[in-house]
C-alpha cells in the first residue's frame, strides 16, 4: 500500500529533458495577486483551512517539505490579499504516530475528525499517502468536507475495482465526491507506458513479471489490459516474490515464448535492475520496461552498465518545470532548502483550494456563507469546476476527483541514469 | 533399554516420527511411495514445459534449476552436518552463506588494494584477463573466504550453541533464531538495506556449447562443477579422514564416539567450520553468478536448502546434495507452471510432505534398523 | 540384606600389590536430583576379572560410566594407577587406557564393521601392530571377519555384542569395562562370550565386568561387588560370594 514511497520520483540521477510545450503555457505564480482591491474588498472575517501530512519520524523530509509548500501557498495569499479582507488561517496536522514513525492511518483518522468538527474549517490539503486516506477519506466526505491529495496514486481510492484492498464506494458513504487529488493515479500511467510500448517501441509481445505487492501487482494488470487492449500480447503474467534474485527462469520462459519486450510491475529494491542485469546477461533482447518505482538510482546499482537501454515511465520531474521555477527559487528564499518532490503538488493543491474559497466569497457577495456546512458544500463544488494553472500544469478534475492532467515522462536508462525523454498524455483509446 | 541408543543412532529424531507412523498401511505406503513419486511428479512437471513451451525452453529451464539447485546442495550440506552431529538446526546457517559473500567481496578488495599496489593489477582485471587469471584469482579467493567464514561458524557454535549443547532442544534452537538476526542485522548495519554488487561482474561468461538450442554457459558449468567438486572433496574427507570418522561416529553416537576417544569439542568444531566453509563455497558461487548481495539473500536460501536437507534426509550428506538439485528443479519447474507464485509453497509443500510421510527423507533409509 | 553376610574388604589370596590399577573412593553420582551412586569404593587390581553385580537399577551401570568419564562423580575420586581421573573428559580417558564397551552396545550403526573396530583404536598411534589387534579381532570373533564389510547397525545382536567387545579390545586397553556382554544372547552364544572373555582376561588385560547372570559372573571373575540402590552392599573373592546365603538368595536363585 506504501506505494508513494515508492514514488518518490525526481531522485538523484534523473535528468529531465521533458518538453515543456505541454505545460509550458500561462503559468500564474503565487496565490495569485487578483484580490487585493478587488471584488472582496469588502470581505470581513477569516477562514480556515487546514493540511495533513506526515511531518515527523521517517517521512519528515518528503512529508515537511510538501507542507512547506502548502505553507508558503497560504502566506502568500495572506501577502497578496487573495480574500481581499478576508484572511486565511491555517492549521498543520502531522498524521505520523510515535508508535509508527511515520505514517499512520489511525493518526490520519483522528486528526481529520477534529479538523471536521472545527467548523471554521473549509477544506483540507493532504493525506500523503493512500493508505492514510482510506481511513480519513470516509470521515470528511461524510463532514462534507474537501480533501485534496498532492501525491495519492492508489486508483483504488477513486475509481471502484481497480485495487482489490480498496472497497472505493465505502470511502464515499454520501456517494458525492469530496476527494481530489492533483496527481495522477497509475491506471494511467500504465496506459501512458502501454502505449509508448505498442505504438512509439512497436512493441508486440511482452511478457509481464510483477513483485507480489499491491503496487506492482495493480501496475501490471492495468498495463497487461491496456498492451491488450491495443492489440498486443501478454505472453505471460508470472508473479514473484520480492526477494527474487533469480530470474532465469522467467527470462528463459520469455525467450521461449518470443517475447519482445519484458515488463516489470514493481519497484527497484524488488530486483528491477537485477533482472535487467540477468536478461543482458541471457542475451534475452527483449525491450525492458517497467513503471515509476523502477525510476530508482537502485536500478543501476543492480544493474550496472547493462541496465541501459530499459525504458520507464514515471511522473513529470516538475521541479524541470518552466511553470514551477518561480515557485522554486520562492521556497528557497523562505526556507533555505530546495524543494522536495511533492512540494509543488502540495502548493498546488493549497492554491487550487484558496482559489475556490475565492470563487465562493465571489459568489456571495464578497461575504463568508453564515452556515458553515453550506460554505464547505460550495467550496467543494468550486474545486470540483476548478481550473487552474499552477507549478505543475493545468489541473482540472473529472467527476472521480481524478486530475486530468495526465503527463507523465518516459525515462529512460542511459549511461547509469534515468534521463526523461518527454511528457507523454495518453490518448483516449 | 535394550536397543534404545541404537534406534536413536540409526534414526535422527524427526525420523523417530516415523515409527510412530508405521501402524496406519497409508503412511507406510506413503513414504515407500514418496521417491517414485516425488521423481515422477518432476519428470512430468519437466515433460510438461516440454510440451507447452518447446524441448530447448525445458533444457534451459533444466539448467537453470540445477544451477540453482547446486547453490542450494552446498548450504543443505552445512545444516545436514550440524544437525546430523547435534540435531541443531542451525537458523543462522543461511546468513552464513550470505556473509560468506559480504566477505568474499571485501577479502577481494582487499586482494585488489595489495595487488593494485604491487603490481597495478585489480582483482577483478585479472579474474576477467583469461583462464589462469581466474584461476590465480578463484585459488586464492576461495580458501581465504572459506577460512574466514569457516572460522565465523566455529566461533557461533563456541559462543552461542556450546553451552546449550545439553540444554533441552528449544533452547539452542531459539538461540541460532536470535544468532540468524544479529547477523542479519550487522549485515544491515553495515551494508545497508538494499542489493549490493561483489565485485565479481563478468568473471565468467560465455556459452560453452549449445545443445539441442540449449545454451550452456561457462558460468553454470562452473557452478556445477564446484558444487559436486566441494560435495565430492567433503564426501572424501568424511569417509577417509580420521577427523571425519570422528565426525560420523559423534552424528551415530556421541557417547560411543567420546569412549572411543574423540575429542567432542573439537570434532563439533570442525563440523561447523567445514559446513560454513561449504556455505562460503555457495556463497562465492553465487556471488560470481549474479554478483549480487543483500543482508537477508540467506534468509529465503536458507529455508529452501533446509527444505533440501530434511528430502535427502537430514544427516545426510549425500542426501543433502541431492536434495538441493531436486529443490531446484522442482522450484524452477514448478515456478514456471505456477507463474512463479508458488515456487516458494511448492517448496514448503515438499517439506510438509517429507515430513509427514518420509521423515527420514530420500536416503535416510539405507540402513535396517535391526534394534 | 544386611552387610554382615560377607566381610566387606577380604584379604586378596594373594599379596596385594602395592597400589590397584583402578580405583574408586567415595564416588556419589546424581542425575539432576536423583542420587544414583553414594560413597561406592572399590578397586580393581592389575590382570584381575572384577564382576559387579546388583539388581536393576541398582548403579552398576553408573559406576562404569563414572569410570569412563560419561558421567561425573559429585564427589569422591576414581584413580587409574594411583592418578586421578575424574576430573578428565572422557575423551582423554579413553586414550589413557580405559576402554568401556557400554550397555546396549552403542556400536556406530552407520559404519561397517570394520570401522567400528577401526573407531576403538581411534587414539592409539601403534600403526604397526594395529594389524595385529585387528587379527587377534577376528580371531576371537571369526564371524566378524564374514561381516568386516557390513554395516554394523544390520548386524544380528550377538554379532553386535561380538563388535562392541572387538571395539573395546582394539583400544588395546589397560582396562576393559564390559556392561552386560550377554545382555540378549542365546545361552549358547552367552557361553561363547564368556570364553572369549576368559581369553581377554588371559592374554592380560584387566577386566570389570557387570553380568545380571550372577552365576556367571563369579564363575568368571576372581572378586566382585555387590551393588545395591548405589552402595556397596557386599564385596569379596568369588568363591565367598558364591557361599553367601544373601547372594545365592538374591542373585543365584538358590
Ligand atoms: N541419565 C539418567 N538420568 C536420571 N537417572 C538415571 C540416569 N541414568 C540412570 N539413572 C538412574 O540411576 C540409577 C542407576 O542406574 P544404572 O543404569 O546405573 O543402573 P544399573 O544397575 O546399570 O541397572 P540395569 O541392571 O537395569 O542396567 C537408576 O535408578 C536409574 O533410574
Ligand atoms: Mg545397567
Amino acid at each position: 500500500m506504501e506505494r508513494i514511497k515508492a514514488r518518490v520520483l525526481p531522485a538523484l540521477g534523473i535528468v529531465s529533458l521533458a518538453a515543456l510545450a505541454a505545460c509550458g503555457t500561462s503559468t500564474t505564480g503565487g496565490g495569485g495577486g487578483n484580490g487585493g482591491s478587488g471584488p472582496l474588498s469588502s470581505c470581513i472575517g477569516s477562514v480556515t483551512v487546514a493540511s495533513d501530512l506526515p511531518t515527523s519520524g521517517g517521512d519528515a523530509s518528503i512529508g515537511g517539505g510538501t507542507e512547506k509548500g502548502v505553507k508558503l501557498a497560504v502566506d502568500q495569499a495572506n501577502a497578496a490579499k487573495l480574500l481581499g479582507g478576508c484572511t486565511v488561517n491555517y492549521i498543520a496536522k502531522d498524521d505520523s504516530s510515535v508508535a509508527k514513525g511515520k505514517h499512520d492511518p489511525q493518526q490520519g483518522a483522528q486528526n481529520v475528525t477534529s479538523l471536521v468538527a472545527n467548523l471554521a474549517v473549509v477544506g483540507i490539503v493532504g493525506p500523503f499517502n493512500s493508505s492514510v486516506a482510506v481511513a480519513e477519506l470516509p470521515i470528511t466526505n461524510k463532514a462534507g468536507v474537501v480533501q485534496i491529495s498532492p501525491s495519492n496514486t492508489d486508483p483504488g481510492l477513486t475509481i471502484p475495482g481497480t485495487d482489490p484492498d480498496i472497497d472505493t464506494a465505502s470511502l464515499k458513504p454520501t456517494g458525492k465526491t469530496t476527494y481530489f487529488r492533483v496527481i495522477s493515479n497509475d491506471v494511467v500511467q500504465a496506459q501512458v507506458m502501454a502505449q509508448v510500448a505498442y505504438k512509439e517501441l512497436n512493441l508486440k509481445k511482452v511478457y509481464d513479471i510483477d513483485d507480489q505487492e499491491t503496487y506492482g501487482k495493480d501496475l501490471s494488470n492495468y498495463f497487461d489490459q491496456d498492451f491488450a487492449k491495443l492489440g498486443g500480447t501478454v505472453t505471460k503474467r508470472v508473479s514473484l516474490p520480492g526477494d527474487t534474485k533469480d530470474f532465469r527462469p522467467q527470462i528463459t520462459e520469455a525467450q521461449g515464448l518470443g517475447a519482445d519486450s519484458v515488463f516489470f510491475g514493481g519497484v527497484a529494491s524488488n530486483g528491477s535492475g537485477i533482472l535487467k542485469k540477468q536478461m543482458s546477461d541471457a542475451g534475452l533482447t527483449a525491450q525492458f520496461l517497467s513503471g515509476d518505482g523502477t525510476v530508482d538510482p537502485q536500478f543501476f546499482v543492480d544493474s550496472g552498465a547493462q541496465g541501459d537501454g530499459a525504458q520507464a515511465s514515471s511522473a513529470p520531474d516538475t521541479t524541470k518545470l518552466a511553470s514551477a521555477q518561480q515557485f522554486i527559487q520562492q521556497y528557497k528564499q523562505r526556507y533555505g532548502q530546495d524543494v522536495v518532490a511533492y512540494s509543488t503538488y502540495g502548493y498546488d493543491c493549497m492554491n487550487i483550494l484558496l482559489q475556490a474559497i475565492h470563487d465562493v466569497l465571489v459568489d456571495n457577495g464578497a461575504k463568508l456563507p453564515a452556515d458553515p456546512v453550506t460554505f464547505r458544500t460550495k467550496v467543494i463544488a468550486k474545486v470540483q469546476g476548478i481550473d487552474y494553472k499552477g507549478t505543475i500544469g493545468e489541473t482540472k478534475f473529472d467527476s472521480n476527483g481524478d486530475t486530468l492532467n495526465h503527463q507523465f515522462s518516459v525515462y529512460k536508462a542511459t549511461g547509469g541514469k534515468w534521463v526523461g525523454r518527454e511528457t507523454v498524455s495518453p490518448s483516449a483509446s | 533399554m535394550e536397543g534404545q541408543g541404537e534406534v536413536r543412532a540409526v534414526l535422527p529424531p524427526l525420523a523417530r516420527r516415523r515409527s510412530l507412523l508405521r501402524g496406519g498401511g497409508l503412511a507406510e505406503l506413503g513414504s515407500r511411495a514418496f521417491p517414485t513419486v516425488l521423481i515422477g511428479a518432476l519428470v512430468l512437471m519437466i515433460i510438461d514445459v516440454a510440451a507447452r513451451s518447446g524441448v530447448s525452453v525445458a533444457g534451459s529451464q533444466l539448467v537453470n534449476g540445477i544451477t540453482k539447485g547446486a547453490i542450494f546442495a552446498l548450504i543443505a550440506v552445512g545444516y545436514t552436518m550440524v544437525y546430523g552431529i547435534i540435531e541443531l538446526i542451525n537458523f543462522a546457517h543461511g546468513d552464513v552463506f550470505t556473509l560468506s559473500a559480504v566477505y568474499g567481496k571485501e577479502i577481494g578488495r582487499g586482494l585488489s588494494w595489495i595487488g593494485m599496489s604491487l603490481w597495478g593489477v585489480s582483482l577483478g582485471s585479472l579474474a576477467t584477463r583469461g583462464p589462469l587469471g581466474l584461476a590465480a584469482v578463484l585459488l586464492v579467493l576461495f580458501p581465504l573466504t572459506m577460512a574466514a567464514t569457516g572460522i565465523t561458524g566455529v566461533l557461533i557454535e563456541r559462543v552461542a550453541y556450546r553451552r546449550l549443547r545439553d540444554a533441552p532442544r528449544l533452547a539452542p534452537l531459539i538461540t541460532a533464531v536470535g544468532v540468524s538476526f544479529i547477523l542479519e542485522g550487522s549485515m544491515l548495519v553495515t551494508q545497508g538495506s538494499s542489493n549490493v554488487r561483489t565485485d565479481k561482474e563478468g568473471w565468467i561468461r560465455g556459452t560453452a556449447f549449445t545443445a539441442g538450442g540449449v545454451d550452456v554457459h561457462w558460468a553454470d558449468i562452473f557452478v556445477v562443477g564446484m558444487a559436486l567438486l566441494m560435495m565430492f572433496a567433503l564426501q572424501a574427507f568424511i569417509r577417509s579422514t580420521r577427523l571425519g570418522k570422528a565426525m560420523r561416529a559423534t552424528a551415530q553416537d556421541r557417547d560411543a564416539a567420546l569412549l572411543s576417544g574423540v575429542n567432542i569439542n573439537r570434532t563439533i568444531a570442525a563440523t561447523f567450520f567445514i559446513g560454513s566453509a561449504l556455505a562460503a563455497a555457495g556463497g562465492l558461487i553465487y556471488s560470481i553468478f549474479f554478483d549480487s548481495v543483500v543482508w537477508n539473500l540467506g534468509f529465503g536460501f536458507g529455508i529452501i536448502a533446509f527444505t533440501a536437507a530434511v528430502l535427502g534426509g537430514i544427516g545426510n550428506i549425500v542426501g543433502a546434495g541431492l536434495g538441493g538439485f531436486l529443490i531446484g528443479l522442482i522450484y524452477v519447474f514448478g515456478g514456471q507452471i505456477t507463474s512463479g507464485q508458488w515456487s516458494n509453497s511448492i517448496v514448503f509443500a515438499m517439506l510438509i510432505v517429507v515430513l509427514t510421510f518420509r521423515p527420514v527423507g530420500l536416503l535416510g533409509m539405507r540402513v535396517p534398523d535391526r534394534a | 540384606m544386611t552387610q554382615t553376610a560377607a566381610t566387606p574388604e577380604p584379604p586378596a589370596p594373594e599379596a596385594p600389590p602395592a597400589q590397584p590399577l583402578l580405583e574408586l573412593r567415595d564416588v556419589d553420582v546424581l542425575y539432576g536430583r536423583v542420587q544414583a551412586l553414594r560413597g561406592v569404593s572399590l578397586h580393581v587390581q592389575s590382570g584381575e576379572v572384577v564382576a559387579l553385580i546388583g539388581s536393576n537399577g541398582a548403579g552398576k551401570t553408573t559406576t562404569l560410566r563414572a569410570i569412563s568419564g560419561l558421567v561425573r562423580p559429585a564427589r569422591g575420586e576414581v584413580l587409574l594407577e594411583g592418578q586421578p581421573i575424574h576430573a578428565l573428559g572422557a575423551e582423554v580417558i579413553a586414550r589413557r587406557g580405559v576402554a568401556h564397551a557400554p550397555e546396549g552396545r552403542r556400536l556406530f550403526s552407520r559404519m561397517t564393521v570394520r570401522e567400528n573396530l577401526e573407531m576403538g583404536a581411534f587414539s592409539r598411534r601403534d600403526g604397526s601392530e594395529l594389524r595385529a589387534d585387528y587379527d587377534r579381532v577376528y580371531e576371537l570373533f571369526p564371524r566378524l571377519r564374514e561381516r568386516s564389510t557390513q554395516l554394523a547397525g544390520s548386524l544380528s545382536g550377538g554379532e553386535q555384542q561380538m563388535v562392541a567387545i572387538g571395539r573395546a579390545l582394539m583400544a588395546r586397553p589397560r582396562v576393559l569395562l564390559l556392561d552386560e556382554p550377554s545382555l540378549g544372547l542365546a545361552p549358547i552364544l552367552v557361553d561363547a562370550i564368556f570364553e572369549v572373555i576368559r581369553e581377554i582376561n588371559a592374554t592380560g588385560t584387566t577386566i570389570l565386568l557387570i553380568e545380571q547372570n550372577a552365576l556367571l559372573a563369579l564363575d568368571v571373575a576372581r572378586r566382585a561387588y555387590v551393588l545395591e540402590t548405589g552402595s556397596i552392599a557386599l564385596s569379596g573373592s568369588a568363591a565367598e560370594l558364591q557361599q553367601s546365603e544373601a547372594v545365592q538368595r538374591a542373585y543365584l536363585g538358590m
